[in-house]
């Protein structure tokens, strides 16, 4: 193993991304032994601040147990030295997040809570720019792919493309980062030569049965977020678990609704901007979408506010931004929605201003995706996926041992 | 034998005329079932009884309560008993307790025996009814005969010279001889250096109230001075010492100039001008106080790079620098230090095969219990001095116990990034240009890490003084660390074994000032218990030498551990003749001269060999059911 050099300030440092007080930590392990994710050969959170305090941040962002606490809090509950681990595992995931991103944005978001203000008004006054003034038949000739209130459908589509493209380039490189990073640090976790050994079917094959475990596990069910997470509420409200995954729903109907609706009706049809009735089950996708996420964010933003329990007691700038942006998109996009089956000079005054809103938070929304809390949506899954992987492949050495085979000796029966 | 030869006539008298049957009194305690549940203590003290030696045999319940001492007490008197026996817990509990009653009830308190059926009996043979109550039947059989046989003793009364000395000036000794002196007791002080204060003037603030260590050592070297009782003697040594308790002779002398820096310190402790025997060179002196303090572990060279690098300092090193640094960015010795690694346990907590001992020789195993205190208070000073400063603590435990918690509290709010590594393995030291350290952290199962600093602080421990030639005169005991030991540790715990010495501060052990006032002023009230007699009783159990039988062969001289036997001529009119005599005062009564005697001409008063035999043949003897 090699020496690592301690790099004294990193606490300091974290300090941006919450608040918490773990140089207070003696490293007892009391939450080590209350989380109620702790398996036999992981130490968190006990060693993942350990690990802060010697300044080891490539270990600490690599770790898989970043992502595994679900911030239930037991473990703060518990800390004899009021350190507030939970709130440690927290900070680090944005540590983690801000340290992928490869643009910088990101830390200085942390750095500076006002920065990210500037940063969404200088963005919205170029996408408001661009809705009001922009007059697409210059470039694409008269379409006349208005949309309601006189957008041109156009400016929204390019421009989402071409900042989509950008924004999705950022996620990968980040991606790529965390990926670098956990293969160089971890090495502990792998077995030597594995990599080797394996046949390429093989890990071809596991790399694809871990992603859609992980994909439909983690992502789509959230089955461990719902098995593991270990808080509980009372039975008139609705579990975390109820709350994040109406949010996360919302948010995949969403963006399925606006794919496909571009997929139909610009690609199929050719007349992106066209009537279409309520029933087309699109738009009702689009609807409910927007309704299962307006409930979600609605709880989370309530209980956050009155901290209704631990687990809501501690929310940061990120939060509230995020939630709020969310909470904003459901309301807009439904709204919009209901506008076009309303008589139209009832809503005629509105239309502009609720479709400039939605445009500007769905913006922003992926605008901030990389850089805040909100790309946990990419890399937990993701830190999950690679460690699964790692875990896979292990076992399946171990359950198929490959040398080849001895030259059995020949038994004679007589 | 302490009788006069008139009062042993009068006694042989008595005894033809009166009775010549003993009349001994045994009572069988059943210690409320702790011993009667195993030993039949009826039985017991029916066939006990039936001893013609044996006027009451009784057994009860709870000896030791008030009844139980009452039931003695009438029968002593009721039944004329000379002897009296009690049969139940260690003696070691309530011998004492039984020799009051007898006595009280106009007996001779050694004509007393204990005999122990608790631990040595039904404790231990919790499952062997039988063997128990015949083992307990034997038991008190010896010890009847024994007392039979047991002259009545006197205790040996000795005069007490009423002063005193305490030997060390430094934070315990000032207490000491303050609290001695406020007793009107008259005290030498005696301190080998220029000053007072000892390792006190090292030090920074005194937990915990963060008063200045200087400040405090002047306060009480002002008293010091000031109070008329107590008689100075600076740049002084012992340097030899005889006798025993209520008269030890302390011969005194007077060492070369000490290069020690005075202008540093307060002029008015070295000044002697109220010391009216300042020249005295004998002193003697009914009790003694041993505040020899200790001294600091000095690492090795190239210790953790001491010695090898200018920037390798020890803790009492630094603290003497800060005392008198003032800056606002923290320089040393021409280069800003922005990084300091302090190390604990140097020179304590020694493993053997691990650490190296001091020069001593003997391996420091003990821990220091100040080191880690002083050290994380000096890390909060440093934060809060150069604010910028990063400090890393290799630690083995941290032991800042009880309120003294505080400071690690501080230190780890100040971000002093803590590495606990492992016992058996130091960490490592590299200079080459910069320090570098590495280690292994076991807070994560051993990752070795490393850091570069711009100075390493060792925590050096306490270690025992080099034996002062006092302890080697009166052989005061050490424990195995070379510190002065206790005569015992919960029961007489600033007593020497040696009577009549009494230990304060750190001569003991390592201790922290609060600790040391305590142990001064403990060690200062029982020496001015004796102190305020003017003659003292010692246990008369000491070794006595036959005259006749003596032929000065001397070979108890060298066995006794004490210095309490001496050899001399015999006397007038026997010029050559040499015998030996005892000192009882400086007598134990350990025995160990009995053994080595060819001429069996020195015994321990009580413990005669006919008396043991006696004893030893009447536990032998079968008994019969
Ligand atoms: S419970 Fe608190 S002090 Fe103990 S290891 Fe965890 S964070 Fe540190
Ligand atoms: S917040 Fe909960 S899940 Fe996360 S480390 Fe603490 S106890 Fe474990
Ligand atoms: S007090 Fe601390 S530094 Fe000193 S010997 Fe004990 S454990 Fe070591």
């Amino acid at each position: 193993m090699s020496v690592l050099k301690i790099k004294p300030n990193l606490i300091d440092e974290m300090q941006d991304y919450g608040s918490f007080d773990v140089n207070t930590c003696f490293n007892c392990g009391t939450c080590t032994a209350t989380c109620p994710l702790v398996k036999e050969d992981s130490q968190f959170p006990r060693m993942l601040i350990r690990l802060a305090q010697l300044g080891q941040s490539d270990k600490l962002i690599a770790s898989k147990e970043l992502w595994a606490c679900y911030y239930c809090g037991d473990c703060s509950a518990s800390c004899p030295r009021e350190a507030d681990p939970a709130e440690f595992m927290m900070a680090s995931r944005r540590y983690a997040i801000a340290n992928y991103d490869v643009t910088g944005i990101s830390k200085s978001i942390y750095k500076n809570k006002l920065l990210v203000f500037l940063y969404m008004l200088i963005t919205g006054i170029i996408i408001t720019a661009g809705l009001v003034y922009a007059d697409t038949s210059r470039f694409f000739g008269n379409t006349d792919h208005k949309l309601m209130g006189g957008y041109y459908y156009e400016t929204i589509h390019y421009g989402g493309l071409v900042f989509g493209s950008l924004l999705g380039l950022v996620i990968l490189l980040g991606v790529y980062k965390m990926y670098r990073n956990i293969d160089q640090t971890e090495p502990l976790r792998k077995q030597e030569g594995l990599d080797t050994k394996l046949s390429l079917s093989v890990k071809a094959h596991l790399l694809w049965t871990t992603f859609w475990e992980t994909l439909i596990n983690e992502g789509a069910l959230q089955k461990r977020f719902k098995r593991e997470d270990p808080s509980t509420q009372p039975a008139h409200r609705p579990s975390r678990w109820v709350i994040h995954m109406t949010i996360v729903w919302g948010f995949v109907g969403l963006a399925a609704a606006t794919a496909l609706d571009y997929l139909v009706k610009d690609l199929l049809l050719n007349d992106p901007a066209g009537f279409v009735p309520i029933w087309y089950p699109i738009r009702l996708l689009g609807i409910v979408s927007g309704l299962l996420m307006l409930y979600g964010t609605s709880y989370s933003l309530y209980f956050r506010w009155k901290k209704v329990s631990d687990y809501y007691n501690t929310s940061n700038f990120d939060d509230w931004l995020i939630l709020t942006l969310i909470w904003f998109v459901g309301l807009t996009g439904f709204l919009a929605t209901l506008f076009v089956y309303l008589p139209q000079n009832l809503v005629l005054g509105w239309i502009n201003a609720v479709l400039i809103i939605h445009v500007l938070t769905v913006s922003w929304l992926f605008m901030l995706l990389p850089f805040t809390k909100f790309g946990h949506m990419m890399y937990r899954p993701l830190a999950l996926w690679i460690y699964d992987y790692q875990e896979q492949k292990i076992a399946y050495a171990q359950s198929h041992p490959m040398e080849t085979p001895e030259p059995s000796p020949v038994l004679t029966i007589s | 034998m302490i009788m006069s030869d008139k009062e042993k006539k009068d006694k042989k008298k008595a005894d033809k005329t009166e009775e010549t049957q003993p009349r001994v009194g045994v009572y069988v305690c059943h210690c409320g079932g702790n011993i009667s549940d195993v030993v039949d203590t009826s039985k017991v003290s029916k066939i006990i009884g039936e001893d013609p030696n044996v006027a009451v045999s009784k057994d009860f319940i709870f000896m030791c309560s008030d009844p139980g001492q009452k039931m003695i007490a009438d029968d002593v008197k009721a039944n004329h008993l000379d002897h009296v026996i009690v049969a139940s817990c260690s003696p070691r509990l309530h011998e004492m307790t039984f020799q009051r009653v007898v006595s009280d009830a106009g007996l001779n308190p050694f004509q007393y025996q204990h005999v122990n059926i608790r631990e040595q009996v039904s404790w231990v043979h919790s499952h062997q009814h039988e063997e128990a109550t015949d083992k307990s039947i034997r038991l008190i059989r010896g010890a009847i005969a024994s007392v039979l046989d047991q002259p009545p003793l006197e205790p040996i009364k000795k005069k007490m010279i009423q002063s005193a000395a305490v030997i060390g000036g430094g934070v315990a000794g000032m207490t000491a001889a303050l609290d001695l002196a406020n007793r009107d007791i008259p005290v030498h002080l005696i301190e080998k250096g220029p000053v007072l204060g000892g390792n006190l003037l090292n030090l920074d603030k005194l937990y915990p109230m963060e008063i200045d260590a200087k400040s405090f050592a002047l306060n009480l070297a002002d008293k010091v001075l000031k109070n008329p009782a107590i008689y100075l003697h600076l740049d002084t040594v012992v340097d030899k010492t005889e006798g025993a308790i209520g008269d030890f002779m302390l011969q005194l002398k007077k060492t070369e100039e000490s290069t020690v820096n005075k202008e540093n310190f307060a002029v008015s402790l070295t000044e002697p001008e109220k010391n009216p025997d300042y020249d005295i060179s004998v002193l003697h002196v009914g009790s003694f106080i041993m505040a020899t303090g200790h001294d600091l572990y000095e690492p090795y060279e190239g210790e953790y790079g001491y010695k090898k690098s200018p920037f390798v300092v020890t803790l009492p090193d630094l603290i003497k620098y800060l005392n008198i640094y003032r800056g606002n960015t923290f320089v040393y010795k021409g280069k800003e230090i922005k990084t300091v690694a302090m190390i604990h346990c140097v020179g304590s907590r020694q493993i053997e095969g691990v650490h190296q001992p001091p020069p001593s020789g003997i391996l420091n195993t003990n821990c220091s219990r100040v080191c880690c205190t002083t050290t994380l208070q000096q890390a909060n000073r440093l934060k809060s001095l150069f604010p910028k400063i990063q400090i890393y603590d290799l630690y083995r435990d941290i032991r800042t116990y009880g309120e003294k918690e505080h400071y690690y509290e501080e230190a780890s709010k100040n971000n002093v990034i803590f590495i606990k590594y492992p016992d058996e393995e130091s960490p490592e030291v590299e200079i080459n240009g910069s320090l570098k350290i590495k280690t292994r952290d076991i807070i994560t199962y051993g990752l070795e890490v490393e850091m570069e600093v711009d100075m390493i602080v060792l925590a050096v421990g306490l270690i025992p003084r080099i034996k002062p030639h006092i302890i080697t005169d009166l052989s005061l005991p050490t424990g195995n660390n070379g510190f002065l030991q206790e005569a015992h540790v919960k029961l007489r715990p600033v007593e020497s074994s040696v009577q009549g010495v009494f230990l304060a501060g750190t001569a003991q052990g390592p201790k922290d000032v609060r600790e040391s006032t305590t142990t001064a002023s403990a060690a200062a009230a029982k020496a001015g218990a004796i102190l305020t007699k003017e003659s003292i009783n010692l246990s008369p159990f000491v070794a006595v030498v036959d005259t006749d039988k003596c032929q000065g062969h001397a070979l108890c001289v060298n066995e006794c551990e004490y210095n309490a036997i001496t050899i001399h001529d015999k006397g007038v009119g026997e010029s050559g003749v040499k015998i030996a005599s005892v000192d009882p005062s400086a007598c134990v009564g350990c025995g160990a001269c009995v053994a080595v005697c060819p001429e069996q001409a020195i015994q321990v008063q009580g413990y005669d060999i006919n008396k043991l035999e006696k004893e030893i043949s009447a536990i032998m003897l079968e008994v019969k059911q």
